[in-house]
């Protein structure tokens, strides 16, 4: 009764609507909730979803499954894709630390698919893991990841030499990654794919 | 010189080099591996982040303007790939540019999707163990060549399939997966036959779970591939030595180029 995310993959490219309807259905919070924390514009944010199904619809995309989990592979297209358009947007996002308010769903969770709640969990866990990292590096993964910036452009917008962004780049995800590497065996055992 | 290139994985990762740049890189990555495990590593230490994000409430109606927006627009898009699918994709080395790229990369994912949802045998666990040894390895680079992919006809009953034929330095491989096969009963397997000027030769047997199945082949290091056909038969055991049993899925196939 249930596919697997690589099955219904198999089966969008054959072309099968439903089997698109069901990863929709799955990743749509996901997807849309990723592309708001980068665009930090409703709107936005929905076309990028558009783009990132459309993509997996008619382009055939290119998922490897030898290379990860489709989840994750579905997350870094949202992710270039929202990159794509505040490049080519004139206008720079300012930089904001905090998510912009929006409604949560924290409230409202018994009408979300039951993938919600894993995310949920997950998402606290990980929340958790960045508020223990210093104020400079939230700030430095915050500008590398979400709001995709140049070496260049974090070095003039921290102060700090261009030489070291790389380094201070890593010494944050390590932190970040060591905080979370307790908790990572729970998704170890693939029952979870978000 | 290489130094300064190396610099850029971050840049690259991030989407922000220049159309120049961003070829430039990509020529250097296929062959720094610094900078495809440096590439590996961001990709790797970032995998958590998207979950950041708070949960949004998505906007009223936007699952039925999205997938209505998206199926409405297929139709069309659909039909044209079913007559275009019929003949033989003939693949070039990979390019540099940015559409060869996308070509090429766009094609591997039938052959691992197919690999991993149908039954297999050794050949398939080889397949996948190699395939681990390159999981560092980004998606940019290209490990296997997709030499060929062919789309095979049923001869007999509604099976479909493709045929892929695969180059991975001097070896060659060809995977065949099937779908709407008919039962098996008893030690009854699927055959994959090539074909030449001299007849069939062997490539692999296998079962199904359901109604699909697939297959690796790998040629015999160096030799060269010389056949123009390649079928797939219903066998009553898994020694016959040429086709016994109807052939259910056929096609031509042109030689991989010797570039
Ligand atoms: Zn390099």
């Amino acid at each position: 009764m249930s596919f697997t995310d690589e099955q219904l993959y198999e089966r969008i490219l054959e072309k099968d609507s439903e089997a698109l309807e069901t990863l929709y259905n799955k990743y749509e919070r996901l997807v849309f909730s990723f592309a708001y924390r980068m665009m930090q514009d409703k709107q936005r944010a929905e076309d990028v979803v558009q783009d990132v199904f459309s993509k997996l619809w008619r382009d055939h995309a290119t998922f490897d499954a030898s290379r990860g989990k489709f989840s994750s592979w579905l997350l870094t297209m949202t992710r270039n894709r929202c990159l794509d358009l505040i490049r080519k947007s004139s206008k720079q996002q300012e930089v904001g630390l905090l998510d912009k308010d929006a409604e949560r769903v924290n409230d409202t969770l018994h009408d979300a698919p039951e993938q919600a709640v894993e995310w949920k969990e997950k998402s606290e866990r990980i929340r958790e893991a960045m508020s223990h990292l210093k104020e400079d590096q939230r700030k430095i993964v915050e500008l590398f990841y979400f709001h995709g910036y140049s070496q260049d452009r974090i070095s003039k917008d921290l102060d700090i030499p261009l030489g070291t962004v790389k380094g201070r780049i890593r010494l944050a995800l390590q932190h970040l990654r060591k905080r979370l590497e307790p908790e990572r065996g729970e998704f170890a055992d693939g029952t979870s794919d978000m | 010189m290489e130094r300064v290139i190396c610099d850029l994985t971050i840049d690259y990762f991030n989407d922000q080099l220049t159309a120049e740049e961003k070829e430039r890189f990509e020529q250097h990555l296929e062959g720094c591996s610094e900078c495809q495990q440096e590439l590996a590593e961001w990709q790797m230490l970032s995998e958590d982040l998207p979950y950041v994000s708070e949960m949004v409430e998505p906007p009223i109606g936007m699952k039925e303007r999205v997938l209505g927006s998206i199926l409405d627009n297929s139709s069309s898009v659909a039909e044209q790939e079913t007559v275009q699918s019929d003949t033989v994709v003939p693949f070039q080395q990979p390019q540099s540019t940015k559409s060869g790229r996308q070509t090429t990369a766009r094609w591997i994912p039938l052959i691992a999707a197919a690999l991993v949802l149908s039954l297999v045998g050794n050949a398939y666990l080889g397949w996948m163990v190699q395939d681990q040894q390159q999981a560092l390895v980004t998606q940019s680079e290209t490990v296997d060549q997709l030499v060929a992919l062919v789309n095979l006809q049923p001869l007999e009953g509604d099976s479909s399939g493709t045929a892929s034929i695969v180059r991975n330095g001097d070896e060659i491989r060809v995977v065949v997966q099937a779908s709407s096969l008919p039962e098996l009963s008893d030690e009854e397997v699927y055959q994959v036959w090539l074909i030449d000027e001299d007849g069939p030769d062997r490539a692999g047997t296998f079962t199904s779970t359901g109604t699909d199945g697939a297959v690796v082949y790998t040629l015999p290091a160096g030799q060269d591939f010389s056949w123009d056909q390649i079928a797939v038969s219903h066998e009553p055991t898994k020694d016959s030595e040429s086709p016994l049993g109807e052939v259910l899925l056929a096609s031509a196939i042109s030689a991989p180029g010797n570039e």
